[in-house]
């Protein structure tokens, strides 16, 4: 591949502390030194995988056709899941699309990498999985929604970078503008899903002796869910079942007031299906594209979401607590060359902060010892792998939405969730009340349960130095 | 015009919004306890609307009332603030559970708020131009047209305009771009 941008990320500009901090984790990633790819497995034939990961944003966990959806299509989702891994218990360690953004790219907590709510500014001394498989010989990309605050990042080791800054980063449906590499670019296409999916299909499609790693993050299907013309009435006569907790009003709740109270929920709701349905189209497009290029056997690819949403369940439009449709999200594996039994589910627990470590992993890469999360990588060839028992999810203020400060833990059972201020903590028994609605908080049965649940949150909290 | 004592022209009119208010607020905010659904939505819309309409066009009920009622400028103006302002305050209380007073004082600025009272400020020149309508039809000698109404018009037409901006995406951000420069990355994160 042969462009100006090509070059390693060392050859940029970078302080001296970035650099201690990239050398440190090449270092650690056993890279340095040997300047080309680590061990690489016999299935793959020795052979660095492609990586196309598509990060859209709210799409929460059940909505997807193949999970039995009562009226969403997702095709192409399910065309993945099909031929690859659907993971039913992804999660977010925190619900919130800045934080949970940096977690997937640098493998570590909000805690960690600084970016703890949509304010608080993403640091350029971050080490990316981009930068350590750019380093590792790979072509790479980031091509989408960036929203991190602190402006536009220096994105060490990406060759190619397209993104938004318009509307704090958010991004606008129709005819965003666009900066491509630090200049700024009219959208070619009207609709942004399909706009970011031709950048990428582009970078895919370029000649290259290099794997490629392709990071794709759309801005669907976020507020304001606003779907292609050619969609926008897909839905409109579906009569939606709504959760019976839902106030009829709830978006003039305190919650939701400060967004979405333009149109009633039917409105928005069906509009985000919509736009989720136009999202699927366009992965499609992908999809075919790696089968036409004929590396489709040799490229990871990962569809997952920055976080969950809530469509009314506890009385909520959007995200942020530590309930199951805010923090679950949709996460499908595919990589036919290093996986088997495709089309099976897995149930162990996975986090965005394994994403990173995973791809490391498949790559060949020692995962840098600073990377809080796991690699999943048995799971694609051991349906028996054991994951984790627990793990901790953490929420940040976030101005000026009025979510109060908490930390959870998450066992395969329990949920346990610990706020600051008022409100009082919640226990839930995950396996007989799945939606969470009976807090055993003060029962005798939540009494039984909190000595440990409570060790685990503590041992967490002291593990990461949070206590 | 004749002037009917303070407690006629303001008090009670104001205190008769208030407490419907103050029901339906405590209304919709309970009904989820109510384990029919059916009787639950019709609660929470009922209570919810009537709510609604007494924060968002308190004016457009009070300041009619304190006119005919012979109330002047300054009482028709504070009457018809009362309940937004005790809105916001009650928003502004809740918001200090999670929030720093100045964090929370600064919330006040958020465009919902900024919205209500624009809308308050619309009504009541609006009000004020039909009062005089009404005066002058009853026989007053006096001008229907106000400067003073007529502005408040025109700038609370302007302010949506800036409201409603890309449906109220702009204004949101131009609020956390204000926290931003007072706050920095927020306190206490």
């Amino acid at each position: 591949m042969t462009r100006d941008k090509d070059k390693f990320f060392f050859e940029k500009p970078i302080t001296r502390r970035q650099a201690l901090k990239v050398m440190g984790a090449a270092s650690a990633a056993g890279l340095m030194g040997a300047g080309m790819p680590g061990v690489l497995n016999a299935q793959t034939g020795g052979k660095q995988p492609n990586i196309v990961f598509i990060l859209s944003d709210d799409h929460r966990w059940d909505h997807l056709s193949i999970l039995n959806h009562p009226f969403v299509e997702t095709p192409n989702m399910d065309r993945l899941a099909a031929e690859g891994i659907l993971f039913e218990n992804a999660f977010v360690t925190t619900s919130l699309c800045s934080p949970s953004r940096a977690s997937f790219v640098t493998g570590t907590y909000a805690h960690t990498h600084g970016v703890k709510n949509n304010i608080t500014p993403w640091n350029n001394d971050n080490v990316t999985f981009m930068e350590l498989l750019k380093y590792a010989g790979y072509d790479t990309a980031f091509i989408g929604k960036w929203h991190m605050p602190g402006g536009l990042p220096d994105l060490r080791g990406v060759d190619e970078f397209v993104t938004f800054t318009v509307q704090g980063g958010q991004g606008k449906y129709f005819d965003c503008p666009l900066i491509v590499n630090g200049v700024e670019e009219p959208s070619r296409k009207p609709y942004i899903t399909e706009e970011l999916t031709d950048r990428a299909l582009e970078f895919m499609s370029s000649d290259r002796d290099n794997p490629f790693c392709l990071v794709l993050s759309h801005k669907a299907v976020h507020h304001q869910y606003l779907p292609p013309p050619e969609y926008a009435d897909r839905y409109s006569d579906v009569d939606v079942d709504y959760p019976d907790e839902m106030n009829p009003l709830v978006l003039f709740e305190a919650q939701n007031h400060l967004f979405g109270a333009f149109g009633t929920v039917d409105i928005h709701y069906k509009n985000y299906c919509e736009a989720l349905y136009a999202m699927d189209e366009q992965i499609g497009r992908v999809l075919d594209t790696l089968d036409e290029m004929g590396v489709a056997d040799d490229t990871v690819v990962i569809y997952t979401s920055d976080n969950g949403y809530f469509w009314g369940e506890h009385g909520q439009i959007d995200k942020r607590w530590a309930y199951e449709e805010s923090m679950r999200i949709p996460f499908i594996v595919r990589y036919p060359r290093g996986m088997t039994d495709a089309g099976r589910n897995v149930a162990g627990m996975i986090l965005n902060v394994d994403v990173a470590p995973t791809l490391l992993n498949l790559a060949g890469i020692d995962v840098p010892a600073h990377m809080e999360g796991e690699s999943f990588k048995p799971y694609l060839t051991n349906p028996y792998s054991l994951g984790r028992e627990a793990w901790l999810y953490e929420y940040f203020k976030d101005y000026p939405y009025r979510y109060p400060p908490h930390y959870a833990v998450r066992t395969d059972a329990h949920k346990y969730i610990l706020y600051d201020g008022r409100k009082k903590p919640e226990i839930f028994d995950l396996n007989n009340d799945p939606k969470e609605m009976n807090n055993l908080y003060g029962t005798p049965e939540g009494d039984e349960l909190l000595p440990l649940l409570e060790a685990r949150l503590n041992g967490f909290l002291i593990d990461y130095g949070l206590m | 015009m004749d002037t009917q004592p303070f407690s006629k022209r303001i008090v009670r009119p104001l205190a008769v919004l208030f407490l419907i208010a103050a029901l339906t607020f405590i209304g919709f905010n309970s009904a989820s306890r109510i384990s029919n659904e059916g009787l639950f939505h019709i609660v929470a819309v009922v209570c919810g609307v009537v709510h609604m309409i007494c924060v968002v066009f308190s004016t457009a009920i009070i300041y009619p009332v304190a006119y005919r009622r012979g109330a002047g400028p300054g009482e028709r103006i504070l009457g018809s603030l009362f309940v937004p302002v005790a809105w916001i305050v009650k928003e502004f209380i809740v918001v200090t559970g999670v929030y720093t007073l100045f964090e929370s004082l600064y919330y006040i600025l958020n465009p919902v708020n900024i919205f209500i009272l624009t809308l308050a400020l619309l009504q009541m020149g609006i009000c004020e131009l039909f009062g005089r309508r009404r005066r002058k039809r009853q026989g007053e000698d006096i001008r229907v047209f106000a400067v003073p109404a007529a502005l408040a018009i025109v700038v609370a037409l302007g302010i949506f305009s800036f409201l409603l901006w890309g449906i109220g995406v702009y204004s949101f951000y131009a609020f956390q771009e204000g926290y931003k420069a007072i706050f920095g990355f927020g306190v206490g994160v």
